[in-house]
């Protein structure tokens, strides 16, 4: 991974409202003049410039091999495979580079309708403070070390516990109300 | 770990493919004779995609204020202006 991209990586884990204000300063020139050399109007711009940096965030805080391209550019290449599924545009009309057109888009991420939980019923299934815990270790990639400091658990002992119980709670709700998502990740 | 952890303890290591030798023949062993079990994996899965879509609807709403603050906020013109001139005067 490429230095500046270990950076913008850091800070996205550390300090994220931060890290995509700056991202979106530098990074979206680029893809508004793309989008709008596309047909796009500034609002496309906007949506589909937020879906990329969800999908850059999985990539930095969910894979250990990080990113192999300057964040910019991956970003742009992002871009254009989301331009391309959201109008089914042909891809042919779409240049990528090679690293461009080996970007994985998560599979999940055009959730099923069904699987559009409302956020209340999230919060409903295990409480407010548990899913905060669990985004924080599953969905942010924070430590448990970090985790048993932010919550004041004594040690990465109970912090560990703590998950588990709550990981129990959304898994009976989940069982319960026979919630299907088509495409489950481990 | 108490007892009752167990079991999601392990089959989280299941699924994040870190179970081997004789560990992950016995989880295999399990869960090919117990429904109960079966069951239970199958939810845990459920689960973990459930806290994905949380997180995501969590950093929506963060980007959301992002994107608010770069499009109104005073200190932002010079970057709105760039923008603006991209879709009124930007070659297509």
């Amino acid at each position: 991974m490429a230095y500046a991209s270990k950076i913008v990586a850091e800070s996205l884990r550390t300090n994220r409202e931060v890290a995509f204000e700056r991202l979106y300063e530098e990074a979206f020139p680029a893809v508004a003049s793309l989008v709008h050399s596309l047909g796009g109007s500034q609002l496309d711009a906007e949506d589909v410039f937020q879906d990329a940096l969800i999908v850059l965030y999985e990539k930095v805080t969910g894979q250990p091999e990080g990113i192999k391209s300057s964040v910019n550019s991956y970003l742009l290449g992002i871009v254009k495979h989301l331009w391309i599924r959201k109008f089914r545009e042909d891809r042919r009309f779409i240049s990528m580079n090679r690293i461009e057109a080996g970007i994985k888009i998560p599979e999940d991420f055009y959730q099923p309708e069904e699987a559009n939980v409302r956020l209340a019923d999230y919060l409903a299934m295990a409480g407010k403070k548990c899913m905060t815990l669990l985004e924080a270790f599953y969905y942010k990639g924070k430590s448990l070390k970090e985790i048993a400091t932010a919550f004041g658990f004594s040690g990465i002992r109970s912090a560990t516990v703590q998950k588990f119980k709550c990981l129990e709670k959304v898994r009976k709700q989940v069982k319960d109300k026979n919630l299907h998502y088509e495409n489950v990740i481990a | 770990m108490r007892t009752s952890l167990h079991d999601p303890q392990i089959i989280e290591k299941y699924l994040s493919g870190i179970l081997s030798g004789t560990e992950l023949a016995a989880f295999r062993d399990r869960l090919s004779t117990d429904p109960h079990f079966q069951l239970q994996v199958e939810s845990q899965k459920e689960a973990y995609q459930t806290i994905k879509y949380y997180g995501r609807a969590e950093l929506r709403k963060e980007l959301k204020r992002v994107r608010k603050r770069l499009f109104t906020h005073p200190d932002k013109a010079r970057f709105r202006l760039k923008i603006n001139r991209i879709f009124n005067y930007g070659p297509r």
